[in-house]
């Protein structure tokens, strides 16, 4: 076991706020992530999954702030980092995979100059070592003919080489850290594989670790060693893979898998999660899944803690021993 | 290539557009009310004389037989002959062309020079107080009139200050350069402020998408996202505010030219409408529309120069 003091990323009690609203979008969102490990955060939309990743690598959008908590990369103390500080980290330490492969990219640039770019940020590569290390960077994300492919336009490739380039761009610095928020949302089910072997064959050669941030419980599965599930803003539930999947200690991890399809239950099956996600801003005493939860009782409105349950287990719900208590939950 | 190819596209388009100038331009003489040969001529010209204009222009021809006539003349290079100056249209224009073309092309340098800055200025920091006083200054240089900050220029500058030419276009580059700078100067005064807020606009809009927050994720520094990034995907639209306003400046120089007594074509034109020297309109409005084509097409070009993607399209 490693020491929270050796972790490659560490984010304690996170609180993001928008403009000058008086509630905090994310409320306190815990996480950790080691080299060589891929560490998903999984949740509905809108809980705060893609601003948590934004704000580990200081690149919140204008007008959301941190407003509490601590980001630490690599030993760097990301929230108090200076503009200066922050543009090493980002060249040096941390890549990041965005979303949508088609807005991703300059339309205006060449692919293997965005590339190059990239790589020369760190400082230390001249003009033509960084179109090399381009180069090999599209071989290294699968481009066949890597050299005549340099000279392309984005709009002349689809959409999984697109983010093929995209993270060819994350990996231009070295990075220790890939922060991918939804990679493979926008493309189709086997380019999807495709790019998860990709990611995968990457922690495992570089030794790098990623924080995969996805909707989808399928994928997380795939290529997570561990997932923390995030509910209105907060991590409610974080633990190895197989473990949390298999057996939930938090009712809205349950609920999460139930709503998603597999190959024994069918549509029928299926349960969409009862109630809304709360409202932005609407006052949340407690546990903030209570109003839609089965297992609720009176006690739950007035206190919850994230409190670790063992096994490298967390959950933030007060009455997981009666999940644990539940035949294995939903396996 | 794609685009040589694209460049071929844009020429063959432009054919259609310039046989339709041609059809315009001739049918102009016949939209006068009356006798375009008695109108050009005066009252008090003799009927012969009337007669050989008739002949001499083709007049007393079936409609289009004297389009084809028309067409046959320009074709084999031949603007007609002027009135007024009973000589060569063609050559008329020649002479008055050059400092047409360096008065609109010295603007447009000029408002491109003063527009890209000041809009990166103003977009850098939004509604903040540089935003404002971009904006001022913008309000200004379009409530302005040209021919009002055109005569102020010369009562400051060249009269007061003794540092520019006040009139006229000095002989060399250099020459040209300094006489022809306060009234580009001018001119690029009204240009600036639509480049300025077409610009402006888009970097805000380009700002925001993703690639510039794949760009800060690299970790390169505010000044090479706003050159590599920001500024070439926000140029696009601007190009064509650019063009449109060139486009309109064409033959839109005449007050100007006057104002500084440069004697360009816009100042021919003039001449011609005063005199009723046919002729010599119809030559100028042709080589204007040629020359508003050429601009459209240079506009494509570098549209498609900027933005890999028009050539697909
Ligand atoms: N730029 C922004 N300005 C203001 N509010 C924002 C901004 N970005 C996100 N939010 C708000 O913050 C909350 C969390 O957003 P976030 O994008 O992190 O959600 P997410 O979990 O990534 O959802 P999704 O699965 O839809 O991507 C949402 O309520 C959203 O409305
Ligand atoms: S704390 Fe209570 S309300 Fe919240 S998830 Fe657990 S049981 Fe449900
Ligand atoms: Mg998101």
């Amino acid at each position: 076991m490693t020491g929270p003091a050796e972790h490659l990323l560490s984010v304690r009690g996170l609180r993001l706020r928008v403009g000058d609203e008086t509630h905090d979008v994310v409320r306190g969102a815990s996480l950790h992530a080691a080299r060589g490990e891929v560490v998903g955060i999984a949740g509905e939309s809108g809980s705060g999954k893609s601003l948590t990743l934004r704000a580990i690598a200081g690149l919140l959008p204008t007008g959301v702030a941190v407003a509490g908590g601590d980001i630490e990369v690599d030993r760097v103390d990301v929230v108090r980092a200076g503009p200066q500080v922050l543009r090493r980290l980002r060249g040096h330490t941390v890549g990041m995979v965005f979303q949508e492969p088609m807005t991703a990219l300059n339309p205006t640039m060449r692919i293997g100059r965005q590339i190059a770019e990239a790589a020369m940020a760190r400082g230390d590569l001249s003009r033509s070592q960084a179109r090399t290390r381009a180069v090999e960077l599209l071989e290294r994300v699968g481009f066949p003919e890597p050299a005549r492919r340099y000279r392309q336009f984005p709009h002349q490739l689809s959409g999984g080489m697109r983010q093929r380039v995209v993270i060819a761009i994350a990996l231009a610095g070295n990075p220790s850290l890939l922060l991918c928020d939804e990679p493979t949302t926008a493309l189709d089910a086997t380019v999807t594989l495709k790019i998860l072997d990709l990611l995968a064959d990457l922690v495992r050669d570089l030794g790098i670790g990623i924080v995969f941030v996805t909707h989808d419980l399928g994928v997380a599965a795939r290529i997570c060693d561990r997932i923390a599930v995030m509910y209105a803003g907060q991590v409610v539930e974080e633990g190895p893979t197989e473990q949390l999947l298999r057996r939930p200690r938090h009712p809205y991890t349950l609920a999460l898998l139930r709503a998603v399809p597999t190959r024994d239950r069918d549509i029928d099956g299926l349960r969409a999660i009862p109630g809304n996600p709360p409202q932005r801003g609407e006052e949340l005493p407690g546990c903030a899944f209570a109003p839609r939860c089965e297992y609720a009782e009176p006690e739950c409105r007035s206190e919850v803690e994230f409190v670790p349950i063992g096994a490298g287990r967390s959950t933030a719900c007060r009455r997981h021993p009666l999940l644990a208590a539940m035949a294995g939950g939903t396996s | 290539m794609a685009f040589a190819r694209f460049f071929a596209s844009r020429l063959l388009q432009a054919v259609p557009v310039l046989l339709g100038v041609t059809l315009v331009v001739f049918v102009l003489i016949h939209l006068v009310p009356g006798d375009p040969a008695q109108t050009a001529l005066g009252a008090r010209a003799t009927p012969d004389a009337v007669d050989a204009l008739h002949s001499q222009w083709g007049l007393d021809q079936p409609l289009h037989e004297q389009y084809l006539l028309f067409m046959e003349r320009l074709l084999g290079g031949d603007l007609g002959t002027s009135l007024r100056f009973g000589q060569s249209a063609g050559d008329l224009i020649a002479a008055r062309l050059p400092v047409t073309l360096w008065l609109i092309a010295y603007a447009a340098v000029l408002a491109c020079l003063f527009a890209v800055p000041l809009a990166l200025w103003a977009a850098s920091r939004p509604a903040a107080l540089r935003d404002r006083v971009v904006r001022v200054i913008s309000v200004v240089g379009l409530g302005v009139p040209g021919f009002w900050l055109g005569l102020v220029l010369i009562e400051v500058v060249s009269v007061n200050w003794l540092l520019l030419p006040a009139a006229g276009v000095e002989p060399g580059l250099l020459g040209h350069l300094e006489s022809l700078f306060l009234p580009s100067l001018t001119i690029a005064a009204g240009m600036t402020p639509l480049i300025v807020r077409s610009l402006r606009t888009e970097v805000l809009r380009v700002t925001e998408s993703d690639f510039v927050t794949t760009a800060r994720a690299k970790g390169l520094t505010p000044h090479q996202i706003r050159m590599r990034h920001l500024l070439r995907n926000a140029l696009a639209p601007s190009v064509t505010v650019l063009t449109v306003n060139v486009s309109f400046l064409i033959g839109g120089t005449l007050v100007i030219e006057r104002v500084f007594g440069l004697g360009g074509l816009g100042d021919l034109m003039l001449t011609g409408i005063d005199a009723r020297d046919f002729p010599l309109v119809q030559a100028v409005t042709l080589v204007l529309a040629v020359l508003v084509v050429i601009v459209n097409i240079l506009g494509d070009l570098a549209q498609a120069l900027i933005d890999p993607r028009v050539e697909v399209q």
